[in-house]
């Protein structure tokens, strides 16, 4: 099988049970669904998961597939859909089984500055934590719309809102990351790679 | 990335752009079009075969019982025929009731009623 066959080939394929062909376009587009599933909801055994059921839902719906989207776009789309699920069961979680103090936010402090730069780990762990205190309704936008790269009519497209929403969905939740990454927003075009350095 | 077009949203800085394209993950860990490819295979990519699969799980497990019990059963069966008493009668010591015997009693005569005591 070729390595460069069409996605219409390798779905025909899969359809008609060829395991390879299947596997092909898993591997195809993870990097879109990684892309979708991580952001939302951070590294780890969650969306892992999460990104094994959207191919199997996807494998189950292959002969109801009409292409009318892009692949990428239909996947992206399951893959989000996936994830507030997933976002969904956390916070149900987490309103039953952890107490109110843990919830509570920490104290706001300065980032660790080494020779002027800020160190690299610790200032994705504290835009990952901004992340996730985004709302369900904004944090879709920014990951799709500015750690994803989607373009705002692709964003609207898989969100299935009016671009007018997510321009305005998306200008909400950037002040709101901007408010709490001020620090490192300021330092951010120096940030420094301390793992790289040893 | 050919069809992805990144355009500045509402001008913001460069600086928290930078930080939010850090968080993209390219891929999840190693080895995950297998794990895919192994839980289609385990039957997740159908429901209906997937409960198929269960029941014949558990009826692959209970089959050898279910055939132990009726191998005891049977034996049970041939043992109490040739003693005239069931098992279970013989464990509740329940006496052995024939055919004969069980006529006999429909053909007795039903007993009088205790005759009324008198008024004094």
């Amino acid at each position: 099988m070729p390595a460069d066959a069409p996605d219409h080939e390798l779905m025909q394929r899969a359809r008609g049970g060829d395991e390879r062909a299947f596997r092909e376009l898993v591997e195809r587009y993870e990097p879109a669904v990684a892309g979708v599933v991580v952001a939302m909801l951070g590294p780890g055994d969650d969306a892992d998961d999460v990104g094994q059921e959207t191919f199997i839902r996807f494998y189950r719906a292959l002969g109801s597939f009409r292409g009318e989207a892009s692949l990428k776009t239909y996947l992206r789309r399951i893959a989000m859909n996936l994830s507030l699920n997933a976002l969904k069961r956390r916070r149900r979680f987490a309103l039953r089984f952890l107490s109110r103090d843990r919830a509570r936010e920490p104290l706001p402090e300065p980032p660790v500055v080494i020779d002027g730069e800020v160190d690299r780990r610790e200032a994705q762990a504290k835009v990952r934590a901004a992340i996730d205190r985004l709302g369900p309704r904004h944090r879709p936008v920014v990951v799709l719309r500015m750690i994803d790269g989607c373009s705002t009519r692709e964003t609207a497209e898989i969100l299935g809102l009016p671009e007018g929403t997510v321009l305005s969905r998306l200008s909400r939740a950037m002040r709101q990351l901007e408010d709490e990454l001020r620090p490192y927003v300021e330092t951010g075009g120096s940030l420094n790679d301390v793992e790289a350095r040893g | 990335m050919s069809e992805m077009r990144r355009e500045s949203p509402e001008g913001r800085g460069s600086g928290l752009e930078a930080l939010l394209r850090a968080q993209r993950a390219a891929a999840f860990e190693p080895g995950f079009a297998w794990r895919v490819m192994h839980r289609l295979r385990a039957g997740h990519a159908d429901p209906r075969a997937a409960l198929m699969a269960a029941v014949q799980r558990y009826f692959a497990r209970l089959a050898p019982l279910a055939a132990l019990a009726t191998v005891v059963f049977a034996v049970l069966n041939a043992r109490a025929a040739d003693r005239g008493q069931s098992l279970v009668d013989a464990v509740l010591g329940l006496p052995a009731v024939t055919a004969e015997q069980a006529y006999s009693t429909l053909d007795a005569p039903a007993e009088a009623p205790p005759a009324p005591e008198g008024k004094g």
